[in-house]
């Protein structure tokens, strides 16, 4: 029994710990002993566990402000004092070091402003056609044949396959085609005002239930159901009718169709239907009933004109859809009963169209998924380097004061005091590069939007939170880069550091090492990188095309021309500087898509071979060589049917010899004919792509180049006047237009040129700031060692010899890092290089040379520090103590 | 000085805290109000409401002895001071005339 009294039972003390953790202190006892007293009673009653319980319950219950702990109430005053202190000493030690400082801050805003304005350009590309509120449906059909060895893939199908996938497809919603008429130039007139315009698309009427092109005017259910309307944008709306209401005026379509202006669009700047003008695909089909130039487009199932968007009724039936379509395809419908080339249909998600497709006849330009990544890692490497750069600048510094913060100690400073010094500090210099950088990205941007033709934009007003996020990582930024050197340094015992021996510490000074190797082995990496993109781009730019091209122009609407083109050509005869004139394929400029299939005598297979419809002069036009057999001639009145010539790409695939090749049969459904001679390759289409098989018929229709033999420009262009003047006597209804051809060849690769520039700019920019990392690295180092420098000297060193021991400890470690990044170099320019037919082959000379690029600009970056450090006369170093 | 209203809940503690003159302590107050109004009292509402009128200056405390049944915490022991004695009377003195003030009719008129 006695025993018994002694055991009083007692309330788990986890709980009554608890109660006291938060409650008051002149409240704790009163409460508990109530408590207490409570939980005994109750024991007696109910028993142990469920007075617990009750007891855990009442706890809880207090746990309400007026019985907390009032934390620091006295403290929050000095709070704010001691943050002001921190400011004030933070920038007073800002001023202090104004040149280290001023890298710092002006690294920073440089690595973070890159870094936004890159990722603007990132997301800008990842959005492309996100704004369509069905785009998780659409998908677009494509389909891939097989030519010896290579697939082809294309982008566009035959017109008529709307209707079997509308009838035969319990997937399809809705099928909308657009098309583009590369081939004949379009011209708009509405009252005095005539522009030949290039970005018309034609379209199917259903275009608005499927796609959300943003309306400003007009109703989109019935803007294209009669085949004389057309919609057009706001910007395209203004060149012909100013500022007055386009809706239900009319405009004339080629000189004769006149067509209601039915909807203005505003520009969908990222989309991958680039156009201007939306005009019925009706239009277009009665139009080339009427001129008996084609088949009946919607009966035409030979050509593939027609890029084909199809919504369907969910997301996850597009792997029915896509077997379907491929069964049905491989016999192209059931139009060939024994098909011999295999024809593999598919379709491609929307919305995977502008990065990850990259087939012939595009919709548009496409970017890819590497460049864009290539960008994004970019970016990110900038402001890894920019980063590193201020944490290590940062650290650097702080061990300067390794007297300051002993004194700070001695005082009576806590070494959380300590900490918020630091971190203070650098929060303070993220905020002040974030400012910074919001002006340097409001500069970059137009730049980068004019330079690389694109439409990003930052958009701070529309999204506070983003500006938010801005701040807020600055801080994080500011605050990790801070949280090194000062949980470091406030570690430091002041009777060490206030007696002189002030040295950073090794371990410091690894991480200072490991971080400037960091840097120039991304920097490293992008100067090779710099180095290959410049080569190959000059080996591109620099590549013999294989043909003419200098002092020749396109007539843009030359293709009008049928039977007046005879007349056209003794015209322009009469002008002395004119050389030649063409009709026909233009070398250099994109060729027929529509693949000929052609069925060689000794072959079981059919290949498919481009053709290009050449006139007489082609050969002669473009100064193309004959490598065996002859060229097209008058003299032969069977040439214009019987007639073809291959390349030197064609034999090679065909398996022949150029002599060989001669007399050989090709036959097609529409025409037999026969190989009379053998063209030398030359590049007439894109330098990334290997030189592809070719066929050359004789035929009167195309493009007209026209081509002068002038000394100086003023006279080409009196010579291009002489031209026009016989144009606007011949063909008074259609504008003369023309483009330089060396110019539209050269344009073709401005994409990537800029692209390539771009790339160059921000890789540039990176070695910029690890270079001022490294100078303000230098910049400290020789501070420190200023007597050792000092004493150096007086025991008889010379300039030099200092010199290169200041140097030394750098540049150890950039080559270190040269060593880690040639690699990486080589295998990311490796991957790069082979994305192109004609490629530069990476030589050890082009890593030694980045090599020692990236050496000398960091020599360079510390050279003056040390100069200056040697030349420092000991007597003054030597001065202190 | 804080508002100095009294509540409905505040103006029962207080004068508990009368009614036990010298043992007025939280546990116990919770005890006598439950008794007398026969509902239930959380003893945390108790406490509130005893920090609250402390510091409205109607009561003042002062720490009392501790006891084995209180694990040894000692006892928060509750006081009247002058103007919560105050406050009480104007409380009282105010219902005394609103009292007065319903007519006679109303009592006696039974229900209609």
């Amino acid at each position: 029994m006695g025993r018994r009294k002694h055991m009083t039972p007692a309330p788990p003390g986890w709980m009554t710990r608890f109660l006291r953790w938060y409650c008051k202190k002149d409240l704790v006892d009163g409460i508990e002993g109530d408590l207490h007293e409570l939980y005994l009673r109750r024991v007696a009653k109910y028993g142990k566990v469920r007075s617990n319980l009750l007891y855990f319950l009442n706890i809880l219950l207090f746990f309400q402000p007026f019985a907390f702990k009032k934390r620091n109430q006295n403290r929050r005053l000095n709070t704010i004092d001691m943050f002001r202190s921190y400011l004030t000493i933070s920038i007073r030690s800002l001023i202090k070091s104004k040149s280290i400082s001023a890298i710092n801050i002006i690294g920073l805003a440089i690595g973070i402003s890159s870094f936004i304005v890159m990722s603007a350009y990132v997301f800008s590309e990842l959005s492309f056609d996100k704004f369509h509120s069905k785009a998780d449906r659409i998908v677009r059909t494509v389909y891939s044949y097989e030519a010896r060895g290579a697939t082809t893939g294309v982008a566009r199908v035959v017109f008529p396959l709307k209707y079997r996938l509308l009838e035969n497809y319990p997937e399809v919603e809705q099928v909308v085609r657009f098309h583009e008429d590369n081939n004949d130039a379009i011209t708009l007139e509405h009252q005095d005002k005539l522009f030949t315009e290039k970005k018309i698309f034609f379209t199917d009427p259903e275009v608005f239930d499927v796609f959300d092109f943003p309306f400003l005017a007009g109703d989109p259910q019935n803007a294209l159901t009669s085949k004389n309307s057309i919609v057009m944008t706001e910007e395209a709306a203004k060149r012909y009718f100013g500022n007055e209401n386009p809706i239900g005026k009319t405009i004339l379509f080629k000189n004769d169709d006149q067509l209601l202006v039915t909807g203005i669009l505003k520009k969908s700047t990222h989309s991958q239907m680039d156009f201007d003008f939306l005009v019925p695909l009706e239009l277009q089909r009665q139009r080339w009933l009427k001129e008996n130039r084609f088949n009946d487009l919607e009966k035409n199932w030979q050509w593939s004109g027609a890029w084909t968007y199809v919504l369907l009724k969910s997301a996850e039936q597009k792997v029915s859809f896509d077997e379907r379509l491929h069964e049905d395809g491989s016999d192209f419908f059931g139009r060939i009963s024994e098909p011999t080339v295999d024809y593999h249909y598919t379709s491609q998600w929307l919305l995977d169209v502008h990065l990850k497709s990259n087939m012939a006849a595009e919709i548009g330009v496409n970017g890819t998924t590497s460049q864009v990544y290539g960008f994004a890692i970019i970016a990110f490497l900038i402001l890894i380097i920019a980063c590193l750069n201020f944490i290590n600048l940062t650290t650097a510094q702080s061990t300067n004061r390794a007297k300051e913060i002993g004194l700070r100690k001695v005082m009576g400073a806590h070494r959380i005091n300590l900490i918020w010094q630091f971190i203070t500090e650098s929060i303070l210099v993220t905020i002040l590069s974030t400012v910074l950088s919001l002006l340097l990205i409001e500069l970059m941007i137009p730049i980068f939007n004019s330079f690389m033709d694109q439409n990003i934009a930052v958009p701070y007003f529309r999204l506070p939170i983003l500006m938010l996020l801005f701040f807020l990582g600055a801080i994080v930024v500011g605050g990790l880069a801070g949280s090194y050197p000062s949980f470091y340094l406030s570690k430091l015992k002041p009777v060490k550091t206030l007696k002189g021996d002030s040295h950073g510490g090794g371990g410091n000074s690894n991480l200072r090492k490991t971080f400037v190797i960091g840097q120039f082995i991304i920097s490293n990496a992008l100067i090779v990188g710099i180095v290959v993109v410049k080569l190959q781009m000059d080996l591109i730019k620099g590549k013999n095309l294989g043909f003419d091209k200098q002092q020749t122009i396109v007539l843009e609407h030359g293709s009008k021309m049928q039977d007046e083109f005879q007349l056209f050509k003794s015209r322009l005869s009469e002008i002395p500087s004119v050389v030649g004139v063409h009709q026909g394929y233009v070398a250099g400029t994109p060729g027929w898509v529509q693949s000929f299939r052609v069925e060689g005598e000794d072959l079981e297979a059919t290949k498919s071979i481009g053709v290009n419809h050449v006139g007489y002069d082609f050969l002669d036009f473009f100064g193309l060589e004959l490598v065996s057999g002859r060229f097209f001639s008058r003299e032969f009145s069977t040439d214009s049917t019987e007639a073809i010539l291959i390349n030197e790409a064609a034999v090679r695939a065909l398996g022949w010899t150029n002599e060989s090749a001669l007399g050989k049969t090709f036959s097609t459904r529409r025409w037999k004919t026969k190989v009379i001679g053998v063209m030398r390759d030359a590049n007439f289409e894109s330098l990334y792509k290997p030189i592809k098989p070719c066929v050359f018929k004789l035929n009167f229709f195309g493009d007209v180049a026209v081509k002068f033999d002038s000394n100086n420009s003023e006279q080409l262009l009196s010579s291009v006047g002489a031209v026009e003047d016989a144009w606007m006597e011949l063909f008074p209804q259609w504008p003369f237009e023309f483009a330089f051809l060396d110019q539209q060849i050269e344009d073709q690769y401005l994409k990537e040129e800029r692209l390539g520039q771009m790339v160059q700019f921000f890789a540039l920019l990176a070695i910029f700031i690890a270079c001022m990392g490294l100078f303000g690295l230098a910049t400290f180092t020789v501070k420190k060692r200023t007597k050792e420098i000092g004493v150096r000297k007086v025991l008889g060193a010379g300039i030099w010899s200092i010199v290169s021991a200041i140097m030394k400890g750098f540049l150890i470690l950039v080559l270190i890092s040269f060593a880690i990044s040639a690699p990486a170099g080589y295998y990311i320019s490796e991957n790069w290089l082979q994305g192109f037919a004609y490629r530069i082959e990476l030589n050890l000379w082009i890593f030694i040379l980045s090599g020692l690029v990236s050496t000398l600009v960091a020599a360079m970056a510390i050279l003056s520090q040390s100069l200056h450090a040697a030349r420092m006369n000991p007597v003054v170093t030597l001065k202190y103590e | 000085m804080k508002g100095t209203y009294l509540g409905e809940f505040e103006e029962l503690v207080l004068l508990t805290v009368g009614i036990l003159h010298d043992d007025a302590y939280g546990l116990a107050i919770t005890d006598e109000l439950e008794s007398r109004t026969k509902r239930n009292v959380t003893i945390s509402s108790v406490h509130k409401a005893l920090v609250r009128l402390e510091n409205k200056g109607y009561l003042k405390s002062h720490v009392g002895g501790a006891s084995k049944e209180r694990g040894g915490r000692a006892k928060k022991l509750y006081l009247l001071t002058n103007s919560g004695k105050n406050a009480l009377k104007e409380s009282r003195s105010l219902r005394n005339h609103m009292w007065n003030d319903v007519p006679k009719i109303v009592w006696e008129g039974g229900n209609i």
